[in-house]
């Protein structure tokens, strides 16, 4: 019987969140780390990760996160994630990850940190 | 079909098998302490992992540790880490130099994907400390029988194999301890306090902690018991769905 699970991605400006919702796990994923995949294949580098509904991650789902901030980083973007569930913030925590991402409490703060980082282009339609 | 399907039933005897051999026949002898320790793998083979090292200066490594992931690449993932740790302290006696150490080689082969929560306690029997190195792994239960306390240690650390090493040194912190006559240390994984019953509730930290005040005064291995049987009543008709390692340290 699958989890339920559901991804959402939305670009404004330069920055992308990727809204992701329920389990994720071994078999959820490969769809995360595709929607990844996707935005820095497209070169878009400003990622936030809204994890607001996202219930239970296991340990398949923290190496995704792991597999792109370094590549990312490199190449002047972040992965950013907001928005903890108290369960699945405590997995991040044990495992060391708050100090190696930059977490905030909602999407809408982890968007106006890539501001904060006083990047050059700075997104103005 | 039934021929394959037996060779393989058969393959993964021999490699359970070779991983139950590759946990230490029994835990050491230390006057002044009892050690007891059980990993039960959830399925064939798991990646959980103990053991224990005796270091250049004499003092004893605890180690805990579980490979993210299940099932075979675990089990690889797990007999690396085993065999690295035996490597480094060979030579080593500081315990962050012997987890950065594994670190680096661990990064190397883990493709960043896989990592190992561990736990590596180290252990003076003459001046009864204990030196706690925790590179992301569930907190160390610490029961302190004389003053009825029981504590969550926790010491800053991450997971080992996600960072190539300059933030994983510089966020690990050593936590030392002041054993005490009576008390009772618990190293263990997730597979304990993420056991679920069938409410698809937790077992959780606090029923861990709650469990081993009822110990005081029991060996290693009766406390062992008494935590084990508290799990798997939780449990009741539900498997467990991890790998379930305890190792428990009793201060006579």
């Amino acid at each position: 019987m699958p989890n339920p699970f559901a991804i959402n991605t939305q670009t404004q400006d330069d920055i992308t969140t990727i809204a992701i919702e329920g389990y994720l796990d071994a078999h959820t994923a490969p769809q995360f780390e595709r929607a990844i995949e996707d935005e820095i294949g497209a070169g878009r580098l400003r990622i936030v990760v809204d994890c607001r509904s996202l219930t239970y991650i296991s340990s398949a789902g923290l190496g995704v996160f792991m597999s792109f901030i370094e590549e990312v980083r490199e190449q002047g973007g972040d992965i950013k994630v907001a928005a903890l569930q108290p369960k699945v913030e405590s997995v991040f925590e044990v495992l060391g990850f708050a100090e190696i991402f930059d977490i905030s409490t909602d999407a809408g703060a982890a968007v106006a940190r890539f501001g904060d980082a006083g990047t050059a282009q700075h997104g103005e339609n | 079909m039934q021929a394959e399907r037996e060779r393989l039933v058969a393959e993964f005897g021999v490699a359970r098998l070779a991983q139950r051999r590759m946990l230490p026949d029994s835990p050491p002898r230390i006057p002044g302490y009892e050690i007891a320790a059980v990993c039960r793998p959830a399925r064939e083979v798991g990646g959980d992992l103990y053991d224990f090292l005796r270091l250049p200066d004499e003092r004893i490594g605890i180690v805990v540790a579980d490979v993210s992931g299940k099932g075979v690449p675990a089990a690889l993932y797990m007999t690396l880490t085993k065999g690295l740790l035996a490597s480094v302290s060979e030579t080593e006696t500081d315990p962050h130099r012997i987890l950065a150490e594994v670190n680096r080689h661990l990064y190397e082969v883990c493709r960043r994907k896989v990592f190992v929560t561990l736990i590596l306690g180290v252990l003076d029997p003459a001046t009864k400390t204990l030196h706690l190195a925790r590179a992301g792994h569930n907190p160390t239960v610490w029961r302190q029988a004389r003053a009825d306390d029981v504590k969550g240690l926790r010491a800053p650390g991450l997971g080992l194999g996600l960072d190539k090493g300059t933030l994983f040194d510089r966020t690990l912190k050593i936590e030392t301890v002041n054993l005490e006559a009576g008390d009772a240390v618990l190293f263990y994984s997730d597979g304990i306090t993420e056991a679920m019953n069938s409410e698809r509730e937790e077992y959780g930290d606090e029923r861990l902690m709650q469990i081993v005040r009822q110990t005081d005064g029991m060996s290693a291995a009766g406390t062992e018991e008494v935590i084990l049987t508290d799990v798997y009543e939780f449990l009741g008709d539900e498997s467990p769905q991890d790998d379930i390692t305890l190792v428990v340290l009793r201060v006579a």
